[in-house]
């Protein structure tokens, strides 16, 4: 949970970047082709109904490498995080970097005696519609359905995608006054977030 | 209803975590992040005069609460089935957005889903993807 | 010099309400503003316009009472304490929802609504205290300063309403930014991972392994000209690795490449 061994990093570096001319044991993968999945609708879950495998809520204990989760609903979720979880807080991440007091969002496979084990974990991750009421140094004061939010610019980290294009570290088309949608992770216990990317029409 | 080529995104709702603790249960009064549900640009008269995806070139049929589309993510063939419980997104405000995969467009901002709906087919860290909806 | 002064407001009182009565009468907008504001949540969407528009025709009595004469500022006062109570409604119970008092246009209630009810609520009390008519501070050469001041209070008005911000606030803050270049330290030389990962998801290389994906971005790093990143996947029900990579400083999907490694083993399945 502490990251990959460089060994390791040298080893993935070399088989991606030696590529083959063509695709080797593709057919054990089983169907690779996308457009096979448009024939067969999928429906594991009620449409309406809460995901079971699923989670979202904030942290309340950490126990090795278990969460214990605490839902809007009230009720408390186990999640097992493994060496194969993406761990997202603001970039990419480790395990480490997870804190009691964090909200976050878990996707993963719900085993039989309820624990949830984890694929995907989103550490306070927010999504927002908002509108650009002013703009200071390396911050934004957004406004989220009459909310007030302090949108944090972080250097090398925060990105912008003018009207769907290639994400740049350029923010100088930001305007004052535009709706926006904001990709941030929330600061625990206050209004503010930092952005990772701002998605703007111009 | 033909199915209609778009941008998807995702939202939350259910007086959950950090800034969503005050966005309510959406329109519908049923909204949570952990359930498959969306929001429709469309829902409603009130909800089409602040989404009017007609400005951007979009027709798309009034449908109400409860009511369920299937989302397809044009990047992976990845679907999942929701129900209206919100509206939204406000198309008007990114009129032409484009977002592509593989050689695959679509443009305009079409669907939200809730998180856990979005995570079912695509990464939510990724924001936005390209994508086909259709009556579920 | 007091009674001077109160006999102006129903002048400024009269055509604010005039204005804001008309707009939720006749506007053009006003189901609009009507649909966004707390009178969803406090009568239910299908009285929402009645109601304003209800309120559009107490605001135009209100004015025809204090313009006309006897001219009578109390209805004003009690519109204004109406309007105030309202707002406190809207905070608590809609927050989300807009004033919708005289525009369609978003406008969250806050400190400048409470303002802006505040300062009607004073003008009223003040008119309390006139003597003539509202035309009388014309008179004895004091037409000039009778302009200026009305003037000031309708600068006043328009600075606490948010829909004449893009006229001025806007405007302001958009040169403050263009003066000041506050978000100029963001820009670097360093290629943002979301666009490494835009380039990878219309890639060739994603769209053949998409489906086997199990999470989102694990890790990455950079090698020379290449960004490694990668995911979580899923062979025949065994975990396994896809690393990804993706040219750094251009924008080529057809040059990335894809490596899909057994977590067993790290038997190489798949390369592209």
């Amino acid at each position: 949970m502490s990251g990959t061994s460089i060994d390791r990093r040298q080893l993935f570096t070399a088989a991606a970047l030696t590529g083959a001319a063509s695709v080797v044991g593709a057919t054990a993968l089983g169907s690779l082709d996308p457009d096979e999945a448009f024939a067969a609708p999928k429906w594991d879950v009620q449409p309406g109904a809460p995901d079971p495998n699923f989670v979202e809520g904030l942290v309340n204990t950490i126990t090795g490498t278990r969460l214990f989760v605490k839902g809007s609903d009230g009720v408390f979720n186990r999640i097992q995080v493994t060496e194969a979880t993406s761990i997202w807080k603001l970039t990419p991440t480790t395990f480490d970097k997870v804190e009691v007091g964090d909200g976050l969002y878990a996707r993963g496979v719900r085993l039989d005696d309820g624990l949830l084990a984890a694929e995907s974990l989103w550490v306070n991750i927010v999504n927002l519609e908002v509108h650009v009421v002013s703009i200071s140094r390396n911050q934004m004061a957004l406004d989220h359905a009459g909310s007030r939010i302090i949108g944090h610019v972080i250097p090398g980290t925060t990105a912008t995608v003018y009207n769907g294009t290639p994400a740049i570290s350029d923010m100088s088309l930001l305007q004052v006054g535009k709706h926006v949608k904001v990709i941030g992770a929330w600061r625990p216990g206050t209004n503010e977030i930092d952005i990772a990317t701002v998605y703007a029409a111009v | 209803m033909a199915a209609v080529r778009g941008e998807m995104s995702w939202f939350c709702c259910g007086n959950a975590w950090g800034p969503c603790g005050s966005t309510g249960h959406g329109a519908c009064g049923t909204c949570n992040s952990g359930s498959r549900q969306h929001a429709w640009p469309n829902a409603s008269s009130a909800c089409f005069s602040i989404t009017r995806p007609d400005l951007c070139g979009l027709g798309l049929t009034r449908r109400g609460c409860g009511f369920r589309h299937r989302t397809t993510n044009l990047c992976n063939g990845l679907a999942v089935t929701t129900s209206i419980a919100d509206c939204g997104p406000r198309t008007r405000s990114f009129c032409g957005e484009r977002v592509c995969c593989g050689g695959t467009c679509a443009s305009n901002r079409l669907i939200d889903l809730t998180a856990s709906a979005y995570s079912a087919i695509a990464s939510l860290s990724t924001g936005l993807r390209p994508v086909s909806v259709d009556i579920g | 010099m007091m009674s001077w002064l109160a006999d102006l407001q129903p002048l400024v009182i009269g055509a604010w309400l005039t204005w804001s009565g008309g707009f939720k009468l006749f506007g053009r907008t006003a189901p609009l503003a009507a649909a966004s504001s707390a009178l969803r949540t406090m009568v239910g969407q299908r009285w929402a316009l009645p109601a304003f528009r209800a309120v559009g025709f107490a605001e135009l009595a209100v004015a025809a009472a204090v313009l006309l004469p006897p001219a009578w500022p109390i209805p004003a006062i009690g519109l204004s304490l109406a309007f105030i109570g309202y707002l406190s409604y809207a905070r608590v119970a809609a927050p989300e929802s807009s004033c919708g008092c005289t525009s369609a246009r978003p406008s969250p209630i806050g400190l400048r609504h409470f303002a802006n009810a505040g300062f009607l609520l004073s003008m009223s009390v003040l008119a309390l205290l006139g003597i003539g008519s509202w035309a009388s501070p014309f008179g004895g050469g004091q037409a000039a300063r009778a302009v200026a001041v009305l003037a000031a209070e309708a600068a006043l008005i328009m600075s606490l309403s948010a829909q004449f911000d893009r006229y001025w606030l806007i405007p302001l803050r958009r040169l403050k930014v263009r003066l000041t270049h506050p978000l100029a330290a963001a820009t670097t030389d360093a290629v943002p991972l979301h666009a490494t990962v835009q380039t990878l998801e219309r890639s060739p290389a994603f769209r053949t392994v998409g489906q086997s994906l199990r999470s989102d971005v694990v890790e990455s790093w950079d090698e020379g000209e290449w960004r490694l990143v990668r995911y979580t996947a899923r062979y025949q029900d065994r975990p396994a690795s896809a690393v990804f990579a993706v040219p750094r400083h251009e924008d080529a999907p057809d040059r990335v490449k894809v490596a899909l490694l057994d977590d067993a083993d790290d038997s190489v399945l798949l390369a592209l």
